[in-house]
């Protein structure tokens, strides 16, 4: 009978402790760094440091798995030299300066491969939504400016290392891509986060 | 929950600090340096052989107002043409610029300035109220808001148009462009424009138009 008590204790406590993260919300500030992907890395190529992620999450159902929002905002830019472009019969040259805001806000859902019982938290999720899309040529005195709504998804992987009961530092990398459009060509950007996911209250 | 606080506004100020960057822009007047040129591609321009150029150059402005034409300055005029005529020497043309009648194709070059002004000022600085508006208060002047004062600034730029024509392509008065080049840039910028750099910048322009357009090459 002993051993009963002890055994429905444990069992008791084991699931006390996988509950504790259900129904419980996460926001993530991440600084967020990219570089463009396929036609987009060859419009712009550097490696973009400018960027941030927003992202709120909650265990809805269950302790590994997360459904939310996120809203990014990175910033690819180019300062191209003096060169020449050819478009059909049409040469220019010049020094071009580009840049591409991307700006997805998606709905996300998110499993965890650990639950919160764990010090680290790895998790792959799929994210879609509407992205925006900024884009400047700067090309002598003129602008192109181009400003489109695409529809977007994005995969992503992650990581969750515990700090303390309310505080994980988060490292994750996204894949967004933007679908094309009438007027614009589709979007892909490879997206590397750091910040921390902590619960908001 | 107070740490927590803190650490969302921290964060949330990282976050909007990042959202403000934006790259820097350009900085050297010749930077805005642009060259375009096109052509038709369906014309062989190997079936041509000469060129002329005429003595003058027309220059449209935001200042003219005169309903005859009025022409650049003789300097950089004869900079311009001497530097087409350079160029179309160097890809085997002949310059039949004495000889009018009998050339392949005129050049046609035309310059443009147009003067952009910018203008600022706060909004407190037309700070006008009416006097008695507010009770011990008289007439209120611009100049006492807060926010600084107005600012101008103003820049010119320039820009050179050589278009090709052919002369037996003259169809129902329209006269046909086989090839055309537009170099675009500052000419003037506060004053800090001299004219030895604009007038070097010039004949870089006019070069690279024709070292981009190789099918103007017909050296046998």
């Amino acid at each position: 009978m002993k051993k009963l008590y002890i055994l429905l204790f444990l069992f008791a406590s084991l699931s006390i402790q996988s509950m504790a993260q259900m129904g419980q919300s996460y926001i993530t500030l991440n600084y967020s760094t990219s570089i463009g992907l396929s036609d987009t890395h060859d419009d712009i190529s550097k490696f973009s440091f400018r960027g941030a992620s927003f992202e709120y999450r909650n265990f809805v159902t269950s302790d590994v798995f997360a459904l939310g929002f996120d809203f990014n905002w990175n910033v690819l830019y180019d300062d191209k030299p003096y060169g020449t472009y050819q478009y059909q019969t049409v040469t220019l040259t010049g020094n071009m300066d580009r840049s591409l805001n991307l700006l997805p806000f998606m709905l996300t859902a998110d499993y965890f491969l650990a639950d919160n019982d764990h010090v680290l938290q790895p998790y792959i999720g799929f994210g879609l939504g509407p992205v925006h899309s900024i884009e400047n040529v700067d090309m002598g005195l003129y602008r192109y400016n181009n400003k489109e709504w695409h529809f977007g998804i994005k995969p992503q992987i992650g990581l969750w290392y515990y700090l303390n009961e309310t505080t994980k530092l988060s490292l994750s990398s996204e894949l967004v891509y933007a679908f094309k459009t009438k007027d614009t060509d589709a979007r892909q950007l490879a997206t590397f986060n750091i910040g921390f996911a902590f619960t908001p209250y | 929950m107070k740490k927590n606080l803190l650490k969302i506004i921290f964060w949330l100020s990282t976050f909007l600090l990042f959202c403000g960057c934006y790259p820097q822009e350009n900085v050297n007047t010749s930077e805005y340096d642009i060259v375009v040129t096109n052509y038709n591609q369906n014309f062989n321009f190997n079936s041509l052989s000469s060129f002329a150029l005429p003595d003058s150059i027309v220059l449209i402005s935001d200042q003219t107002t005169a309903t005859t034409p009025v022409f650049l300055n003789k300097a950089t005029t004869t900079l311009i043409l001497n530097q087409i005529a350079t160029n179309l020497t160097n890809m085997g043309w002949i310059n039949k610029s004495n000889d009018t009648a009998n050339a392949s194709v005129i050049i046609l070059p035309t310059v443009f300035q147009t003067t952009t002004v910018n203008y600022y000022y706060p909004y407190s600085y037309w700070g006008w109220y009416y006097p008695g508006y507010y009770p011990g208060y008289g007439w209120g002047y611009p100049g006492y808001g807060y926010g600084g004062y107005p600012m101008t600034s103003s820049y010119q730029t320039g820009s050179l148009l050589m278009q090709m024509t052919y002369r037996n392509g003259i169809e129902a008065g329209s006269v046909p462009i086989l090839w055309t080049g537009l170099i675009n840039g500052l000419i003037n910028s506060g004053g800090s424009t001299s004219t030895s750099s604009v007038n070097s910048r010039i004949v870089t322009d006019i070069n690279q138009a024709f070292t981009q357009s190789p099918y103007l090459n017909i050296k046998k």
